[in-house]
């Protein structure tokens, strides 16, 4: 009896720590809403005419960033809504950057390293996770071009695309720690759809 | 007790997420499939999107491009002097064109006159600025701030001052989408001058599209220009593409007139393909009724700010020399 009291007190010591790191609803929902807005950003920067053949993917980037920080405020309906609006915009395969995009930010939010963001130390292995997870949003559209026999981009091409992004990323990850100072959040607090599950 | 139930809720919860996901990606998957199945819905589905976001997107994308063109600028502020030199050098060779070009064009005007030709008065165009650029490897296209307001219709050919750019795949009420003649969809009938031999120009993503269907290649020769054969009725004829780049044993590529990472501008044709003709009244008018021919036609869309090709054989013949795919032109430019 004792030791059930015990543990449950625990649980809830837990929690409320998991809450305090997140920050509550009303960090959860600024920090919701921040993602939105520099998302939208990073599609109108990566729409602009510029003279580069290959730019990042500095959408993927923005989700990484907060994937790997707040992973309980990158909803996949605000992540694929993103990565949907960026395929329809842009002329890219409607649907297929959203799902590649969707892909590589679970995967991020599952394999996020513990003690991701303290230090440089935390940053290493987070970038290469990042590393790994990136190549999702240009593989699976070109793998689904491939499958159903639709002309598909050089490989080259791809990867050129894939290094420009991991060389971005830590980029945008000190642009966006000083844009939007948020506190990292318990990995453990994830959702589909807003606040934890 | 509590224990349980508050695993039985994280079960839930997981089951919910999971279950969610699997919603997205099948969503996904759904909207893939309509894209390869029934690509003029999407067309209008981002069309529409367009509208709705690009106008409050703008405050953010004009900055970068400003930026990006500044990077362009100082590009070529480093080579200043070489261009200058270059350039020095073009005026010299066009002012001998431009003597050419004014002799041949008092001579077309005498022949014309001679004959009593009546050109259709089909073309028109509006110029707009590229707004949006897809930067990726997964398509080739631009979005300009000219749409179906400005005139602009599906299908039309796009041009700037180099040659053709490519064609409108996509109109929204104040945006058009242009597929560019590099992307893998692009795919734009040809002939190659002076043999004529046709073509199809097929875009492949790279920077020298293929020339395909080439039934044979004598006689071509690297270098010689490629413009529009008209075939098909989407381009008019005679716009100029590129030039052959090189001629292989498996295909044949060819350069292009416009340099696509450096868009700007780009003016929209409005062209209807002409009907054929049903006997030689339609083309030549008896010498009664020329007078008649040149007064001042209706554009042929409707559209007021369309001019109408006045007779040329009416025209003085110190005329300014046009282009032929241009000749018959007005110009709408959006501010």
């Amino acid at each position: 009896m004792k030791a059930e009291k015990r543990g449950a007190g625990a649980r809830r010591e837990a929690r409320q720590g998991a809450a305090h790191a997140g920050g509550g609803p009303v960090v959860e929902a600024a920090s919701l809403g921040a993602l939105l807005l520099f998302g939208a950003l990073a599609i109108a920067a990566s729409l602009a005419p510029m003279p580069v053949r290959f730019a990042p993917d500095l959408l993927f980037c923005v989700l990484a960033v907060w994937a790997v920080r707040r992973p309980n405020s990158t909803p996949a309906l605000a992540v694929f809504a993103l990565g949907l609006a960026r395929d329809l915009l842009s002329g890219a395969p409607a649907g297929a950057g959203a799902l590649g995009l969707l892909i590589a930010v679970e995967g991020l939010r599952v394999a996020r390293p513990p003690r991701a963001g303290e230090g440089l130390r935390g940053w290493l292995p987070v970038w290469g996770v990042v590393g790994a997870w990136a190549a999702a949003p240009a593989v699976v559209p070109w793998a689904l071009l491939t499958v159903t026999f639709a002309p598909a981009p050089a490989f080259a091409d791809i990867a050129l695309r894939y290094a420009a992004t991991v060389v971005a990323f830590p980029l945008a990850a000190v642009a966006l720690a000083w844009a939007a100072p948020v506190e990292n959040s318990s990995p453990d607090a994830r959702a589909l759809i807003g606040g934890g599950a | 007790m509590a224990r349980l139930r508050e695993d039985a809720g994280t079960e839930m919860a997981r089951g919910l997420r999971r279950i969610g996901l699997a919603l997205l990606a099948v969503v996904a998957l759904a909207l893939f499939a309509l894209w390869r199945v029934d690509n003029p819905r999407v067309e209008r589905l981002r069309m529409a999107l367009a509208d709705a976001l690009l106008p409050s997107m703008a405050a953010v994308s004009q900055p970068v491009a400003r930026f990006g063109s500044l990077v362009t600028d100082w590009e070529r502020f480093s080579d200043v002097y070489d261009q200058n030199r270059e350039l020095r050098r073009e005026i010299e060779r066009l002012r001998a064109w431009r003597d050419a070009a004014r002799n041949l064009e008092l001579e077309n005007a005498q022949l014309r006159a001679l004959n009593n030709v009546r050109l259709a008065p089909r073309m028109g165009f509006a110029t707009g600025e590229v707004i949006a650029d897809d930067a990726g490897p997964f398509g080739h296209s631009v979005l300009v701030n000219i749409g179906a307001r400005d005139g602009v219709s599906d299908g039309s050919a796009a041009v700037d001052g180099s040659g053709l750019v490519g064609r409108v795949v996509g109109v929204g009420d104040d945006f058009s989408r242009i597929l560019l003649l590099t992307d893998f969809d692009s795919r734009v009938p040809v002939k190659i001058l002076p043999t004529g031999r046709r073509a199809v120009l097929s875009g492949d993503a790279s920077a020298a599209p293929r020339l395909s269907f080439l039934a044979a290649t004598d006689g071509v020769e690297v270098g010689q220009r490629i413009v529009t054969s008209g075939d098909g009725g989407v381009f008019p004829p005679d716009l100029p593409v590129g030039v052959v780049a090189a001629l292989g044993s498996r295909a044949a590529r060819a350069q292009l007139a416009v340099d696509h990472e450096k868009l700007e501008f780009v003016r929209v044709l409005r062209w209807r393909r002409p009907s054929a003709a049903e006997g030689p009244v339609e083309l030549i008018l008896p010498p009664e009724e020329t007078s008649a021919a040149s007064a001042p036609t209706a554009a042929p869309h409707g559209t007021p700010d369309a001019p109408s090709n006045a007779a040329p054989h009416h025209a003085p013949p110190s005329a300014p020399p046009s282009a032929p795919h241009n000749a018959s032109t007005g110009a709408q430019a959006r501010p």
